[in-house]
């Protein structure tokens, strides 16, 4: 059963279609104007959406932008009289946004319930993550011991791992009532950010004309995500801290401190040593938010996911669009050859952008003829910042006692790894003069 | 004669639109009415379903009479 907002001022067509659902056994509310459905979206959470585009209070897309960007956001069908809407609609609102043309029918209706319920059984893990592999069953397990309980979660990862998609798996597992509510600090002024995450009275600052809730109070008795934690400036960051300590938050401007009951899942691209080292995130702040840390891998360490993935882009792009490509063997080997340094957005990209150029009367998709974006950078190896600071002989030592560690002081096998002769490798040793501390073997003279 | 001929419509695609709004309505009460018909569950669920169709093909009746009307 799923729960369907109805969105259309034709009193005829919206109860009509209102009984059907519910003899379908869907649970339905309607709404005639946009300041309804806004209303009904403040106090609901929804599957699916059915919207008309001309309302008498504005248009149906003034609706689409009322949802709280990048959360939790039902499927939402565009009931629309034209047919070219179809482009606009896709380009400006992406994959979970789709259309039927008036006049509709049952069995389109119930054709979109049916892949809705196919779609989410798909192996989607949590409503929302694909893939089957050892790292990602083990992203499971911690999603499932973490998400009956209240603790804050900090997802660690690469950009394009999916961290946002983890968070939403973890607030579907907690059942939470209301939507995820989701903001991304980076994009959040120095100036507002205490506004957009605590509120503000009316007059609290220029501009403030009426009382604003803030995402703590949205996100009442539900899940706030806030993506790229460390762009918060650190100056923000203690009041961040004293709502997560007291769970009261008191508006800018306001005087009196009200409860919240939210669990916090923050999300940042830095590794815990840069975290550390570039002094982006207050160590109490940091003990706060990662209560229950999760490192989502990127898409190399689970490449046996990637046919997985390639194929759900796919199919999406299929049932949206009413084709049955498929991902031929050739380009499925390719698929699973390359790194994808820009992880799983740049592997739905490449897909994306592959099926647009596929010649329609094709069966399969075609590839383009090599991947790359300008943010899909090959990784290069970084000099580690143990050995700023050192000379080349101390780094050259290390790197020679390391060699001779690994291969268990086979200076043969060392040799051949380090690109130098073994009398080379004994040559060193004998120069340092302290085979003895650095290897910790004896007898460093060369075997004539 | 094709719509798009038809030398007196002014704001033709407004017409079609009017129209296909008249005929969504159409669609799904007969849809809801043979449901209901279906379940053996007409009562007076269906026999309003039937009125709104009847009432919505006069209307689409008169949108095509305003067509025919010279411009």
């Amino acid at each position: 059963m799923a729960k369907v907002l109805l969105v259309d001022d034709d009193a005829a067509f919206s109860d009509a279609t209102s009984q059907l659902l519910t003899l379908l056994g869907h649970n339905v509310d309607v709404a005639g104007t946009v300041a309804q459905a806004r209303e009904q979206l403040r106090g609901r959470a929804y599957d699916r959406i059915f919207l008309d585009l001309m309302l008498p209070d504005g248009s149906g897309f003034h609706v689409l932008e009322s949802l709280v960007p990048g959360a939790d956001q039902p499927r939402v069908t565009i009931i629309t009289g034209h047919p070219s809407v179809k482009n606009h609609v896709m380009s400006l609102y992406g994959m979970n946004v789709n259309y039927l043309v008036k006049p509709l029918d049952l069995q389109r209706i119930k054709r979109l319930f049916e892949d809705d319920a196919r779609s989410e059984a798909s192996e989607r893990h949590f409503g929302q993550l694909v893939g089957e592999s050892g790292a990602m069953r083990s992203l499971y397990r911690q999603i499932e011991r973490v998400a009956p309980t209240a603790a804050n979660v900090m997802l660690m990862g690469e950009s394009g791992v999916g961290k946002e998609m983890v968070a939403r798996a973890i607030h579907y597992a907690s059942q939470a009532a209301g939507h995820m509510v989701a903001a991304n600090c980076g994009a959040l002024s120095s100036e507002l950010i205490g506004s957009e995450l605590f509120g503000h009275e009316k007059g609290a600052f220029t501009g403030a004309v009426a009382r604003k809730s803030g995402l703590f109070e949205q996100a009442d008795n539900s899940t706030l995500f806030l993506d790229e934690i460390t762009e918060m400036p650190l100056s923000l960051q203690p009041n961040l801290l004293r709502v997560l300590e007291t769970q009261m938050v008191t508006r800018v401007g306001g005087i009196e401190a009200f409860p919240v009951n939210c669990r916090v899942i923050s999300a940042t691209n830095r590794t815990e040593r840069q975290l550390y080292e570039e002094n982006c995130l207050r160590e109490d702040l940091y003990y706060r938010l990662a209560v229950f840390p999760i490192y989502v891998p990127p898409l190399r360490e689970r490449m046996d996911d990637i046919p997985l993935l390639a194929g759900s882009f796919l199919q999406y792009l299929n049932r949206e669009n009413g084709t049955s490509l498929t991902v031929g063997e050739e380009a499925m080997k390719r698929l699973t050859a390359y790194e994808w340094p820009g992880n799983v957005r740049e592997l739905r990209h490449v897909i994306q952008r592959a099926y647009i150029m596929t010649e329609p009367d094709a069966e399969t998709l075609a590839l383009p003829s090599h991947f790359s974006s300008p943010f899909s950078r090959q990784r290069s190896p970084s000099v580690s910042s143990d050995l700023i600071g050192k000379t080349i002989e101390e780094v050259e030592r290390e790197l020679i006692a390391g060699t001779l560690k690994q291969f268990e002081n086979n200076k043969k096998k060392a040799a051949e790894v380090l690109g130098v002769s073994v009398k080379t490798l004994y040559n060193r040793l004998n120069a340092y003069g302290e085979d003895n501390e650095v290897t910790g073997i004896s007898g460093s003279s060369w075997p004539e | 004669m094709k719509l798009q001929e038809y030398p007196g419509a002014p704001g033709l695609s407004k017409l079609v639109h009017d129209i296909r709004n008249e005929l969504n309505a159409i669609v799904m009460n007969a849809e809801l009415a043979r449901l209901l018909l279906q379940r053996q569950e007409a009562g007076d669920g269906a026999m309003r379903a039937l009125d709104v169709i009847l009432d919505k093909s006069s209307a689409c009746g008169r949108i095509l009479e305003e067509m025919q009307e010279p411009g």
